[in-house]
């Protein structure tokens, strides 16, 4: 594609989106209801590419008796620090629950000490991590199964940026999109680009864990009747979104589909 | 194909097989449970060993973090005295890593925007340089938000000092580390800052691998989330959980362990690594629950169970060997003797009934299978005597049957034809007895050109019946001559087997006296079977008779006669009911009707021809089954 490209980490307390508007990047990965609020009140973006198709939230809890988010009102329950926890909020404020949230950047030793009691996780991440660590939850709700089944990350550039420059976006959504599709094809030696990555990083993680989260990524960019991943956002998830997250202040318009996938730059 | 020839089967040999497999069974059972023993004592004593090594070293570990603790306290009671000047609490952070060589830095973390001149963030933070040095710094950044930190918030939620599980404070110290935090609070209660003491867990790698509690076992220890903090292989600390490369399994073991360490317990499990197996034994840290885990390849714990185990293979291979050397020659000596009395069977079952039987002296069951034989033979000997006195018995009565047979067959006429001179009769007849000697009779003579003819059958079979046979017949000879009537010939037959009848005996009884001349047939009927007239014609049907009673049973009973005119060339055919009745193997009968249709449009046959043609096909009926009673037919044609 000749583009020339240098990937930046976010920092577990410093989001991507942070990173968009201070200028340290160009195009991010952020999550579909993230970009959104950012669009309503920050900072225009558009959504080059839908990476994943469904939710992959989950809830974990030490009490078995957990059959809905309300069984926690008034309790302990860990969300991320950035980011991933709009839905749940939503529905706290909706129910009126009550709940404590508690910021983390990573739940596992808070769950394990009992300093919560149960916390939000993602399915190709916390849910094996805690797994892995020898936990056995209580009970894990998934919030696709509870009606809650958005779609999360996708790929994105402020629409300053897009205007500017559509062409080397629409290139590295196509790099993108072709990697992933690679990715599908060849996991193994994917894994092994990860493993080789994540060693001379430093990174506090293993080829088993990394193996479980691609395969658990892979099979949400599915649709809902499996077939192959389609990358782009449906106009029906966003006006379903919209509709969500004004009615719980979140945006205080629709956001325009068009506009959103760059289509009326 | 030729079979091949069995081999003969001795008792001795099958006993010492049974006695071999039994004394393999017993000391397979024997050694197994006294190997299993030893393995479980060995297994204990294995367990005791590592757990006595793991106590002394978790001792020592817990010891240094105590003194961290110990130190943390120590020094915590001076930040609110500097709460008024924030900048001296680095003073406080310095004097911590003085006090303590083990602490590697030490932060006062404080709530968001505590101080209104420190900003959000204000953490002051000291900590030992690359050459030894006490560094001081502001620890809380926009990239390092410490408040999020399991170190800062878990003792916030908890209330209560924490050990945070060792990571790679990327924000500060960079090295795998642990950190004792402990909340502080103001009068009224509210938490507005934590302190902390960082350790370099560098120390925890050296102790913990110089336990050598086994030759080839190497040491562990895994965090409460059961990441590895040491293990052999570096590249697995903090990357890999000891439960990574198993996840997705649930075996028993895995469940006690993953139980163990998340609740701090200790225990051991046996765990399977490719095709090897592996004893790990465990115990936690107290002060952080921690796991310090001995992991030994059960083929070493083992070791000695296997020689031991090899061992007691040769011995029992040698004591099942001197068993068969020992004890063969004995158990052949004791079944010697069953040769000997199973020479002694075949004699007597060639008949040497006194065949010399060995000699047993033990008391046991030898003993008894000599008395029986004794008993046997004197039995065989007294039974071969009885039975010459009922064979001898017995040729005497079947020799005395056959002269009654043959008197018996004397007093009916059996030439044949009988009036060879005449031609207008021609008769026939034959007596066949289902015993030696019979009930049936017949009898005929001519006077004064009457034929005086009887057929008969006597109740039951046998002797009795044959004497009851000959009187009738005698009887038929002495009144018939008498009397040229067959009522009054009837009756007083009747009278003189019925006076002194005290067996109830009795005979049925046809009797005929035909006018030769004039072709008049007179008749009397007791109780036998109506004869069949064969017309010329070939018509066959029954006479018409009046039953009257059997002879012999009322004395005086009133006979009633009868009388038809007899056409010539007509036959009459006489029979009794061992005819009739003749059964074959399915206890089915000949029966009349049958007899009848047998004998239509059997005119043109003689009398004879007649008779054994009947025979014939009573023997085809009763189909090789056994003749239950007599059988007679008398024929007779008028010409």
């Amino acid at each position: 594609m000749g583009l020339d490209v240098e990937i930046v980490h976010p920092t577990k307390s410093y989001s991507s989106l942070n990173m968009l508007k201070d200028g340290t990047t160009n195009i991010i990965t952020s999550e579909l209801i993230q970009a959104m609020v950012a669009t309503d009140k920050e900072i225009k973006l558009v959504n080059l590419l839908q990476t994943t198709q469904h939710s992959t939230l989950v809830l974990i809890s030490h009490s078995k008796d957990i059959k809905k988010l309300s069984n926690l009102a008034g309790r302990r329950v860990g969300i991320w620090k950035v980011g991933f926890g709009e839905v749940p909020h939503m529905i706290d404020e909706e129910q009126n629950l009550g709940i404590e949230w508690i910021q983390f950047i990573n739940p596992l030793n808070m769950y394990i000490s009992g300093a919560i009691d149960a916390t939000l996780g993602k399915s190709y991440n916390e849910q094996i991590l805690f797994s892995m660590s020898g936990i056995t939850p209580g009970s894990i709700l998934e919030f696709s199964r509870l009606g809650y089944d958005y779609p999360e990350d996708g790929l994105y550039v402020s629409e300053e940026f897009y205007k500017k420059y559509p062409e080397l976006c629409k290139k590295f959504a196509e790099a993108s999109r072709k990697g992933w599709e690679w990715v599908r094809n060849n996991r193994n030696e994917a894994l092994d680009i990860v493993m080789k990555y994540v060693k001379s990083e430093n990174v506090p993680t293993n080829v088993y864990n990394q193996k479980w989260m691609l395969e658990t990524i892979l099979q949400v960019q599915e649709d809902v009747k499996g077939r192959e991943p389609s990358y782009t956002l449906s106009s029906d998830a966003l006006e379903i979104l919209n509709k969500e997250l004004i009615e719980h202040s979140y945006i205080s318009k629709p956001i325009e589909y068009k506009r959103f996938i760059g289509e009326e730059q | 194909m030729k079979r091949k020839k069995k081999n003969k089967e001795s008792i001795s040999g099958r006993l010492m097989v049974r006695v071999l497999i039994v004394s393999a069974i017993i000391f397979t059972l024997t050694f197994g449970f006294f190997l299993r023993m030893s393995a479980n004592k060995m297994r204990e004593e294995a367990a005791e060993h590592a757990h006595s090594e793991l106590s002394n070293t978790i001792h020592q570990i817990d010891a240094i973090l105590h003194s961290v603790e110990i130190a943390v306290e120590n020094t915590a009671w001076m930040v609110p005295y500097r709460l008024d000047s924030p900048d001296y609490l680095y003073g406080i952070t310095e004097r911590l890593l003085q006090n303590n060589e083990f602490i590697y830095g030490s932060a006062v973390a404080f709530e968001p925007n505590y101080f209104s001149s420190q900003g959000y963030y204000f953490s002051p933070y000291s900590y030992r340089d690359d050459n030894g040095e006490i560094k001081s710094k502001q620890l809380g950044t926009d990239t390092y938000d410490y408040h999020y930190m399991d170190w800062y918030q878990i003792p916030k939620l908890l209330n209560k000092p924490y050990w945070s599980e060792p990571y790679y404070d990327d924000g500060g110290g960079e090295k795998m580390m642990t950190t004792y935090s402990k909340p502080l609070y103001d009068s009224d209660g509210k938490l507005y800052a934590i302190i902390t003491a960082d350790l370099s867990l560098e120390w925890l790698t050296d102790l913990v691998g110089q336990i050598q509690a086994f030759e080839t076992s190497y040491n562990l220890m895994v965090s409460r989330n059961a990441s590895f903090i040491v293990h052999p292989d570096h590249d697995l600390i903090l990357n890999e959980t000891i439960f990574s490369s198993t996840y997705g399994d649930k075996d028993e073991s895995l469940v006690k362990l993953q139980d163990d360490i998340i609740n701090g317990r200790a225990g051991e499990v046996l765990r399977t690594k490719k095709d090897d197996k592996f004893f790990v034994f465990y115990s936690p840290v107290e002060t952080t629950q921690w796991t310090v885990a001995i992991v030994c390849p059960r083929s070493e714990l083992y070791m000695q169970v296997r020689v031991l185990r090899a061992m007691l293979i040769i011995l029992g291979v040698i004591a099942l060997l001197l068993m068969i050397v020992l004890n063969y020659n004995g158990i052949r000596k004791v079944v010697a003797p069953i040769e000997k009395f199973s020479d002694v069977a075949k004699k007597i079952a060639k008949g040497d009934f006194t065949a010399e039987l060995p000699q047993i002296r033990s008391n046991d069951e030898l003993r008894e299978l000599h008395d029986s034989f004794g008993y046997l033979q004197q039995s065989l000997v007294q039974y071969m005597e009885e039975l010459k006195t009922t064979t001898a018995n017995k040729e005497r009565i079947e020799s005395e049957l056959r002269i009654a047979h043959a008197i018996q067959m004397g007093m009916i006429p059996k030439l044949f034809p009988p009036f060879p001179e005449r031609d207008d009769l021609e008769l026939s007849a034959k007596l066949v007895p289902a015993k030696e000697v019979g009930g049936d009779l017949y009898d005929f003579f001519i006077e004064n050109e009457k034929l005086y003819f009887i057929i008969g059958d006597v109740s039951g079979k046998g002797i009795p019946a044959s004497l009851v046979m000959a009187v009738t017949c005698r009887l038929f000879r002495s009144i018939a001559s008498h009397s040229d009537n067959p009522e009054e010939i009837m009756a007083s037959l009747n009278d003189s087997l019925a006076d002194g009848n005290e067996s109830n005996m009795f005979c049925t009884a046809f009797l005929g006296i035909l006018d030769l001349k004039s072709g008049q047939l007179k008749y009397c009927n007791a109780g036998h079977n109506a004869p069949l007239v064969i017309e010329n014609s070939g018509k066959v049907y029954p006479v018409d008779v009046v039953p009257n009673l059997p002879l012999g049973l009322f004395g005086g009973y009133p006979y009633q006669g009868q009388e038809m005119a007899f056409c010539k060339q007509n036959m009459l055919y006489m029979f009794t009911d061992g005819v009739s009745e003749a059964e074959n193997n399915s206890k089915q009968l000949f029966g009349d009707e049958r007899l009848i249709a047998l004998l239509n449009f059997k005119s043109a046959m003689e009398p004879n021809e007649l008779i054994n043609y009947t025979f014939a096909e009573v023997q085809h009926h009763a189909d090789g089954a056994e003749q239950s009673d007599d059988i007679t037919i008398m024929c007779l044609k008028y010409c």
